[in-house]
Protein backbone atom coordinates (compact mmCIF):
# COMPACT_ATOMS: atom_id res chain seq x y z
CA UNK A 1 0.00 0.00 0.00
CA UNK A 2 1.26 3.30 -0.88
CA UNK A 3 1.03 6.57 0.91
CA UNK A 4 -2.30 7.81 1.18
CA UNK A 5 -2.65 11.61 -0.25
CA UNK A 6 -2.99 13.41 3.27
CA UNK A 7 0.51 11.78 3.40
CA UNK A 8 1.49 12.62 0.34
CA UNK A 9 0.68 16.23 1.13
CA UNK A 10 2.51 15.70 4.40
CA UNK A 11 5.51 14.75 2.97
CA UNK A 12 5.76 17.53 0.46
CA UNK A 13 4.86 20.02 2.93
CA UNK A 14 7.81 18.64 5.27
CA UNK A 15 10.50 18.97 1.97
CA UNK A 16 9.30 22.10 0.99
CA UNK A 17 9.41 23.05 4.95
CA UNK A 18 13.16 21.75 5.13
CA UNK A 19 13.72 23.10 1.96
CA UNK A 20 13.24 26.79 3.12
CA UNK A 21 15.56 26.44 6.17
CA UNK A 22 18.26 26.92 4.01
CA UNK A 23 16.48 30.55 3.68
CA UNK A 24 17.01 31.45 7.23
CA UNK A 25 20.00 29.41 8.45
CA UNK A 26 23.47 29.42 7.10
CA UNK A 27 26.23 27.38 9.39
CA UNK A 28 29.12 26.19 8.15
CA UNK A 29 29.15 22.83 9.13
CA UNK A 30 25.72 21.93 8.99
CA UNK A 31 24.01 20.91 5.50
CA UNK A 32 20.67 20.19 5.56
CA UNK A 33 20.95 18.24 2.69
CA UNK A 34 22.27 15.70 4.23
CA UNK A 35 20.37 16.13 7.28
CA UNK A 36 17.53 15.70 4.81
CA UNK A 37 18.89 12.50 3.44
CA UNK A 38 19.30 11.03 7.21
CA UNK A 39 15.19 11.68 6.91
CA UNK A 40 14.76 9.51 4.02
CA UNK A 41 17.15 6.53 5.13
CA UNK A 42 15.52 6.25 8.35
CA UNK A 43 12.10 6.20 7.23
CA UNK A 44 10.65 3.00 6.24
CA UNK A 45 9.03 3.65 3.07
CA UNK A 46 6.63 1.39 1.35
CA UNK A 47 8.51 -1.64 -0.53
CA UNK A 48 5.92 -0.82 -3.72
CA UNK A 49 6.54 3.36 -3.45
CA UNK A 50 7.33 4.93 -6.84
CA UNK A 51 5.42 7.95 -6.30
CA UNK A 52 7.99 9.33 -3.61
CA UNK A 53 11.02 9.32 -6.27
CA UNK A 54 9.36 11.79 -8.44
CA UNK A 55 8.48 14.33 -5.53
CA UNK A 56 12.34 13.69 -4.16
CA UNK A 57 13.49 14.51 -7.99
CA UNK A 58 11.60 17.30 -8.48
CA UNK A 59 12.41 18.78 -4.93
CA UNK A 60 15.95 18.24 -5.87
CA UNK A 61 15.79 20.44 -8.72
CA UNK A 62 13.94 23.35 -6.42
CA UNK A 63 16.80 23.06 -3.87
CA UNK A 64 18.96 23.74 -6.50
CA UNK A 65 17.26 26.88 -7.94
CA UNK A 66 17.16 28.32 -4.77
CA UNK A 67 20.72 27.25 -3.93
CA UNK A 68 22.28 28.36 -7.39
CA UNK A 69 24.08 24.67 -7.48
CA UNK A 70 23.96 22.95 -10.77
CA UNK A 71 20.74 21.13 -11.50
CA UNK A 72 20.51 17.11 -10.49
CA UNK A 73 22.99 17.66 -7.03
CA UNK A 74 20.56 17.96 -4.53
CA UNK A 75 18.08 15.20 -6.02
CA UNK A 76 21.00 12.52 -6.71
CA UNK A 77 21.76 13.11 -3.07
CA UNK A 78 17.83 12.57 -1.45
CA UNK A 79 17.09 9.87 -4.24
CA UNK A 80 20.74 7.74 -3.20
CA UNK A 81 19.61 7.48 0.32
CA UNK A 82 16.04 6.49 -0.61
CA UNK A 83 17.68 3.93 -2.70
CA UNK A 84 19.92 2.38 0.43
CA UNK A 85 16.87 2.86 2.51
CA UNK A 86 14.29 0.67 -0.25
CA UNK A 87 17.61 -1.54 -0.28
CA UNK A 88 18.08 -2.52 2.90
CA UNK A 89 14.49 -3.03 3.64
CA UNK A 90 13.92 -5.33 1.05
CA UNK A 91 16.39 -7.25 2.55
CA UNK A 92 15.10 -7.54 6.17
CA UNK A 93 18.08 -5.21 7.86
CA UNK A 94 15.67 -1.97 8.12
CA UNK A 95 15.29 -3.04 11.71
CA UNK A 96 19.13 -4.19 12.49
CA UNK A 97 20.32 -0.44 14.03
CA UNK A 98 24.20 -1.41 14.13
CA UNK A 99 23.91 -2.42 10.20
CA UNK A 100 21.81 0.41 9.14
CA UNK A 101 23.98 2.39 10.82
CA UNK A 102 27.10 1.02 9.33
CA UNK A 103 25.59 1.07 6.06
CA UNK A 104 24.79 4.95 6.32
CA UNK A 105 28.28 6.01 7.59
CA UNK A 106 29.61 4.02 4.45
CA UNK A 107 27.26 5.56 2.13
CA UNK A 108 28.32 8.93 3.75
CA UNK A 109 32.04 8.08 3.14
CA UNK A 110 31.37 7.09 -0.45
CA UNK A 111 29.61 10.26 -0.82
CA UNK A 112 32.09 12.39 0.44
CA UNK A 113 34.86 10.81 -1.88
CA UNK A 114 33.21 11.23 -4.63
CA UNK A 115 32.42 15.24 -4.01
CA UNK A 116 35.64 15.62 -3.54
CA UNK A 117 36.87 13.81 -6.25
CA UNK A 118 34.48 15.16 -8.60
CA UNK A 119 35.81 18.39 -7.40
CA UNK A 120 39.04 18.00 -7.65
CA UNK A 121 38.72 16.23 -10.91
CA UNK A 122 36.37 19.24 -12.71
CA UNK A 123 37.78 22.59 -10.89
CA UNK A 124 41.69 21.12 -10.33
CA UNK A 125 41.09 21.89 -6.76
CA UNK A 126 41.42 20.23 -3.67
CA UNK A 127 38.44 20.91 -1.32
CA UNK A 128 39.61 18.16 1.05
CA UNK A 129 39.67 20.07 4.44
CA UNK A 130 38.57 20.12 8.43
CA UNK A 131 35.88 22.09 7.28
CA UNK A 132 34.19 19.85 5.14
CA UNK A 133 35.16 16.36 7.14
CA UNK A 134 33.58 17.87 10.11
CA UNK A 135 30.26 18.30 8.37
CA UNK A 136 30.39 14.89 7.44
CA UNK A 137 31.08 14.32 10.67
CA UNK A 138 27.89 15.92 12.64
CA UNK A 139 25.59 14.37 10.25
CA UNK A 140 26.98 11.14 11.55
CA UNK A 141 26.59 12.11 14.99
CA UNK A 142 23.39 13.56 14.23
CA UNK A 143 22.11 10.30 12.67
CA UNK A 144 21.58 8.52 15.65
CA UNK A 145 19.22 10.58 17.41
CA UNK A 146 17.31 11.49 14.16
CA UNK A 147 16.74 7.88 13.18
CA UNK A 148 15.59 6.93 16.85
CA UNK A 149 13.02 10.03 16.39
CA UNK A 150 11.20 8.94 12.91
CA UNK A 151 11.75 4.92 14.29
CA UNK A 152 9.56 6.31 17.35
CA UNK A 153 6.88 8.42 15.19
CA UNK A 154 6.41 5.64 12.62
CA UNK A 155 5.82 2.98 15.18
CA UNK A 156 3.35 5.55 17.26
CA UNK A 157 1.88 6.21 13.44
CA UNK A 158 1.25 2.07 13.58
CA UNK A 159 0.14 1.92 16.68
CA UNK A 160 -2.81 4.33 16.41
CA UNK A 161 -3.77 2.88 12.45
CA UNK B 1 -4.64 -21.08 -1.52
CA UNK B 2 -0.85 -21.18 -2.51
CA UNK B 3 -1.37 -20.12 -5.89
CA UNK B 4 -2.74 -17.08 -4.52
CA UNK B 5 0.22 -16.83 -1.80
CA UNK B 6 2.61 -17.12 -4.80
CA UNK B 7 0.69 -14.25 -7.07
CA UNK B 8 1.35 -11.95 -4.19
CA UNK B 9 4.62 -13.02 -3.18
CA UNK B 10 5.62 -12.02 -7.20
CA UNK B 11 3.40 -8.74 -7.58
CA UNK B 12 5.15 -7.57 -4.14
CA UNK B 13 8.29 -8.95 -5.80
CA UNK B 14 8.07 -6.99 -8.41
CA UNK B 15 6.54 -3.75 -6.98
CA UNK B 16 9.79 -4.02 -4.94
CA UNK B 17 12.16 -3.62 -8.58
CA UNK B 18 9.71 -0.85 -9.54
CA UNK B 19 10.21 1.09 -6.67
CA UNK B 20 14.00 0.26 -6.62
CA UNK B 21 14.23 0.80 -10.58
CA UNK B 22 12.22 3.92 -11.03
CA UNK B 23 14.81 5.99 -8.12
CA UNK B 24 17.90 4.49 -9.85
CA UNK B 25 16.48 6.06 -13.31
CA UNK B 26 16.16 9.15 -11.78
CA UNK B 27 19.03 9.36 -10.00
CA UNK B 28 21.04 8.70 -13.63
CA UNK B 29 18.62 11.48 -15.01
CA UNK B 30 20.06 13.66 -11.96
CA UNK B 31 23.60 12.72 -13.01
CA UNK B 32 23.08 14.02 -16.78
CA UNK B 33 21.80 16.97 -15.38
CA UNK B 34 24.20 17.40 -13.19
CA UNK B 35 27.33 16.41 -15.19
CA UNK B 36 25.86 17.43 -18.39
CA UNK B 37 25.37 20.98 -17.37
CA UNK B 38 22.66 21.78 -19.26
CA UNK B 39 21.85 25.01 -16.80
CA UNK B 40 24.58 26.14 -18.76
CA UNK B 41 23.01 26.74 -21.72
CA UNK B 42 21.44 30.23 -22.72
CA UNK B 43 17.66 28.86 -22.62
CA UNK B 44 17.85 27.04 -19.32
CA UNK B 45 19.82 30.11 -17.42
CA UNK B 46 16.86 32.02 -18.66
CA UNK B 47 14.55 30.21 -17.29
CA UNK B 48 16.29 29.14 -14.28
CA UNK B 49 16.81 33.57 -13.79
CA UNK B 50 13.18 33.83 -14.11
CA UNK B 51 12.44 30.93 -11.87
CA UNK B 52 14.44 32.38 -8.93
CA UNK B 53 11.48 34.97 -8.09
CA UNK B 54 9.06 31.82 -7.78
CA UNK B 55 11.26 29.68 -5.51
CA UNK B 56 12.15 32.36 -3.87
CA UNK B 57 8.98 33.61 -3.10
CA UNK B 58 7.59 30.36 -2.08
CA UNK B 59 10.52 29.53 0.63
CA UNK B 60 10.19 32.89 1.84
CA UNK B 61 6.78 32.57 2.76
CA UNK B 62 7.16 28.97 4.45
CA UNK B 63 9.94 30.21 6.11
CA UNK B 64 8.54 33.34 7.34
CA UNK B 65 7.52 32.19 11.26
CA UNK B 66 11.36 30.74 11.61
CA UNK B 67 12.83 33.95 9.85
CA UNK B 68 10.55 36.41 12.08
CA UNK B 69 12.14 34.39 15.78
CA UNK B 70 15.77 34.54 14.25
CA UNK B 71 15.71 38.14 13.41
CA UNK B 72 13.93 39.50 16.32
CA UNK B 73 16.97 36.88 18.36
CA UNK B 74 19.07 38.68 16.01
CA UNK B 75 18.14 42.20 16.81
CA UNK B 76 18.07 41.71 21.03
CA UNK B 77 22.20 40.59 20.19
CA UNK B 78 22.66 43.65 17.81
CA UNK B 79 21.08 46.32 20.48
CA UNK B 80 23.62 44.57 22.82
CA UNK B 81 26.32 45.45 20.61
CA UNK B 82 25.25 48.80 19.91
CA UNK B 83 26.70 50.36 23.06
CA UNK B 84 30.47 49.13 23.02
CA UNK B 85 30.64 49.91 19.08
CA UNK B 86 29.27 53.76 19.95
CA UNK B 87 31.84 53.65 22.33
CA UNK B 88 35.13 52.22 20.21
CA UNK B 89 33.51 54.84 17.21
CA UNK B 90 34.08 57.90 19.52
CA UNK B 91 37.72 56.68 20.61
CA UNK B 92 37.92 55.96 16.59
CA UNK B 93 36.64 59.63 15.74
CA UNK B 94 39.92 61.21 15.63
CA UNK B 95 42.37 58.94 14.15
CA UNK B 96 39.36 58.18 11.02
CA UNK B 97 39.04 62.13 10.89
CA UNK B 98 42.71 61.94 10.33
CA UNK B 99 42.72 59.29 7.79
CA UNK B 100 39.03 60.84 5.85
CA UNK B 101 41.20 63.87 5.56
CA UNK B 102 44.42 62.46 4.37
CA UNK B 103 42.03 60.45 1.40
CA UNK B 104 40.15 63.27 0.49
CA UNK B 105 43.48 64.96 0.15
CA UNK B 106 44.77 62.05 -1.75
CA UNK B 107 42.16 62.09 -4.20
CA UNK B 108 42.12 65.36 -5.04
CA UNK B 109 46.08 64.87 -5.96
CA UNK B 110 44.70 61.94 -8.21
CA UNK B 111 42.24 64.13 -9.85
CA UNK B 112 44.62 66.75 -10.56
CA UNK B 113 47.74 63.92 -11.78
CA UNK B 114 44.90 62.44 -14.33
CA UNK B 115 43.60 65.84 -15.52
CA UNK B 116 47.36 66.55 -16.22
CA UNK B 117 47.90 63.22 -18.23
CA UNK B 118 44.68 63.54 -19.99
CA UNK B 119 43.68 59.93 -18.24
CA UNK B 120 40.55 58.68 -19.13
CA UNK B 121 37.65 58.39 -16.23
CA UNK B 122 36.80 54.82 -16.66
CA UNK B 123 37.28 54.47 -13.07
CA UNK B 124 33.84 56.27 -11.99
CA UNK B 125 30.94 54.09 -11.35
CA UNK B 126 27.81 54.31 -10.00
CA UNK B 127 25.99 52.24 -7.54
CA UNK B 128 22.94 50.90 -6.35
CA UNK B 129 22.17 49.52 -2.58
CA UNK B 130 20.46 45.97 -2.47
CA UNK B 131 19.02 44.35 0.56
CA UNK B 132 20.62 40.38 0.87
CA UNK B 133 17.29 38.30 0.87
CA UNK B 134 19.23 34.95 0.83
CA UNK B 135 22.69 33.88 2.15
CA UNK B 136 24.12 30.91 0.84
CA UNK B 137 27.70 31.35 0.91
CA UNK B 138 28.30 28.45 3.31
CA UNK B 139 28.72 25.80 0.40
CA UNK B 140 31.43 25.32 -2.18
CA UNK B 141 28.40 27.07 -4.65
CA UNK B 142 28.68 30.16 -2.43
CA UNK B 143 26.03 32.59 -3.26
CA UNK B 144 23.94 35.55 -2.35
CA UNK B 145 20.34 36.68 -3.52
CA UNK B 146 19.62 40.57 -3.43
CA UNK B 147 16.36 42.45 -3.72
CA UNK B 148 17.37 44.21 -7.09
CA UNK B 149 16.48 42.51 -10.77
CA UNK B 150 15.56 43.74 -13.83
CA UNK B 151 13.48 46.26 -12.52
CA UNK B 152 15.94 48.91 -11.21
CA UNK B 153 18.54 47.76 -14.00
CA UNK B 154 20.88 45.23 -12.76
CA UNK B 155 22.42 43.22 -15.30
CA UNK B 156 24.10 39.67 -15.52
CA UNK B 157 28.15 40.18 -14.20
CA UNK B 158 27.82 43.60 -12.05
CA UNK B 159 30.46 43.45 -9.91
CA UNK B 160 28.97 43.51 -6.10
CA UNK B 161 30.69 44.68 -3.01
CA UNK B 162 30.19 45.10 0.84
CA UNK B 163 31.88 48.39 2.77
CA UNK B 164 35.26 47.09 2.75
CA UNK B 165 35.81 45.27 -0.85
CA UNK B 166 34.19 43.14 -3.80
CA UNK B 167 32.49 40.30 -3.42
CA UNK B 168 31.51 38.26 -6.05
CA UNK B 169 29.21 39.62 -9.35
CA UNK B 170 25.99 39.24 -10.43
CA UNK B 171 25.35 35.66 -12.22
CA UNK B 172 21.64 35.54 -12.91
CA UNK B 173 19.21 38.47 -12.74
CA UNK B 174 15.58 38.11 -12.48
CA UNK B 175 12.33 40.43 -12.23
CA UNK B 176 13.17 41.51 -8.79
CA UNK B 177 15.88 39.67 -7.57
CA UNK B 178 19.11 38.58 -8.55
CA UNK B 179 21.84 36.32 -7.49
CA UNK B 180 25.78 36.87 -6.55
CA UNK B 181 28.07 34.41 -7.52
CA UNK B 182 30.67 34.93 -4.41
CA UNK B 183 34.43 35.03 -4.83
CA UNK B 184 34.85 31.71 -2.80
CA UNK B 185 32.69 29.87 -5.24
CA UNK B 186 34.67 27.72 -6.85
CA UNK B 187 33.78 28.87 -9.97
CA UNK B 188 34.63 32.27 -9.17
CA UNK B 189 37.89 33.80 -11.31
CA UNK B 190 39.25 37.47 -10.79
CA UNK B 191 42.28 39.08 -12.12
CA UNK B 192 43.92 40.97 -9.57
CA UNK B 193 46.80 43.26 -8.92
CA UNK B 194 49.13 42.25 -5.63
CA UNK B 195 51.06 44.37 -3.87
CA UNK B 196 51.92 48.05 -4.72
CA UNK B 197 54.44 47.02 -7.36
CA UNK B 198 51.45 45.71 -9.20
CA UNK B 199 52.02 41.45 -10.05
CA UNK B 200 48.89 40.48 -12.03
CA UNK B 201 47.16 36.69 -11.25
CA UNK B 202 44.26 35.20 -11.28
CA UNK B 203 41.83 35.10 -7.87
CA UNK B 204 40.02 31.46 -7.85
CA UNK B 205 37.14 30.46 -5.31
CA UNK B 206 38.18 27.58 -3.19
CA UNK B 207 34.39 26.99 -1.31
CA UNK B 208 34.71 27.20 2.15
CA UNK B 209 38.31 27.78 2.37
CA UNK B 210 40.28 31.23 1.92
CA UNK B 211 40.56 31.96 -1.66
CA UNK B 212 43.91 31.78 -3.59
CA UNK B 213 45.96 33.44 -6.41
CA UNK B 214 47.60 31.87 -9.24
CA UNK B 215 49.78 32.15 -12.17
CA UNK B 216 51.87 35.25 -10.08
CA UNK B 217 54.99 36.16 -11.81
CA UNK B 218 57.53 36.60 -9.40
CA UNK B 219 55.85 35.26 -6.45
CA UNK B 220 59.24 35.11 -4.33
CA UNK B 221 58.86 39.16 -4.34
CA UNK B 222 54.99 39.02 -2.62
CA UNK B 223 55.26 38.98 1.16
CA UNK B 224 52.54 38.68 3.69
CA UNK B 225 50.65 41.51 4.12
CA UNK B 226 50.57 42.76 0.80
CA UNK B 227 47.09 44.07 -0.63
CA UNK B 228 45.21 42.17 -3.22
CA UNK B 229 42.92 44.48 -5.83
CA UNK B 230 40.84 43.82 -8.81
CA UNK B 231 43.08 44.37 -12.23
CA UNK B 232 40.66 45.57 -14.49
CA UNK B 233 41.50 43.14 -16.87
CA UNK B 234 38.78 41.45 -18.43
CA UNK B 235 36.46 44.70 -18.13
CA UNK B 236 33.95 43.20 -15.72
CA UNK B 237 35.30 44.89 -12.31
CA UNK B 238 36.90 48.44 -11.93
CA UNK B 239 40.41 48.72 -11.71
CA UNK B 240 42.15 48.88 -7.84
CA UNK B 241 39.17 48.27 -5.46
CA UNK B 242 40.00 46.21 -2.41
CA UNK B 243 39.53 42.24 -2.29
CA UNK B 244 41.56 41.51 0.67
CA UNK B 245 45.68 40.90 1.68
CA UNK B 246 47.96 37.78 1.47
CA UNK B 247 47.88 35.27 4.15
CA UNK B 248 50.44 32.79 2.99
CA UNK B 249 52.10 31.57 0.20
CA UNK B 250 53.43 28.23 -1.43
CA UNK B 251 55.49 27.83 -4.60
CA UNK B 252 53.01 28.31 -6.79
CA UNK B 253 50.17 29.98 -5.33
CA UNK B 254 49.08 32.73 -2.30
CA UNK B 255 45.92 32.25 -0.13
CA UNK B 256 43.99 35.42 0.36
CA UNK B 257 42.15 36.56 3.60
CA UNK B 258 39.35 38.47 1.89
CA UNK B 259 38.46 42.04 3.92
CA UNK B 260 34.68 41.35 4.10
CA UNK B 261 33.13 39.48 6.27
CA UNK B 262 30.19 38.14 3.74
CA UNK B 263 28.06 36.09 6.71
CA UNK B 264 27.67 39.80 8.15
CA UNK B 265 26.80 41.36 5.45
CA UNK B 266 23.20 42.87 5.25
CA UNK B 267 23.37 45.19 2.01
CA UNK B 268 25.64 45.38 -0.34
CA UNK B 269 26.57 47.54 -3.56
CA UNK B 270 25.87 46.82 -7.28
CA UNK B 271 28.24 48.87 -9.15
CA UNK B 272 27.28 49.45 -12.82
CA UNK B 273 30.64 49.92 -14.02
CA UNK B 274 29.66 48.08 -17.10
CA UNK B 275 26.71 50.37 -17.62
CA UNK B 276 29.29 53.24 -17.01
CA UNK B 277 31.33 52.69 -19.84
CA UNK B 278 28.51 51.40 -22.35
CA UNK B 279 26.52 54.92 -21.79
Amino acid sequence: MNLSYKGYLLLNGFLLFFISFNNVFNFNLIDFTLIMSIFLYSIKWNKSEWLVPLFLFAWGIFQDILLGINLGYSGSIFLFFYVLSQIISINGLFEEQKVKFIIFITALLLLFIFKNLFIYFNYQLNYLSVGELSAFLIMALLYMPLNSIIIYSQKKNEKIR
Amino acid sequence: MRTSRNFYSRYVKKNSYISILIPIGLIILSFIFYFGRFDNSNLLNELRAKSINTVYSITSIVSSPISLIKNGLESIYEIQNIYEENQRFKEMQLLDSASFQEMVSMKLKIAQYESLLNASKDIEYDYRTSRIVGDFSNNFNGTLIVNSGKEENIEVDMPVSGSNGIIGRISHVGESLSRVLLISNINSRIPVIISEDGYHGMLIGQGRENPIVEFVEHIEKISIGDLVTTSGKGGIFPPFQLIGQVVGKNSDEIQISIFENIAALSHVKLLNYKLKKEN
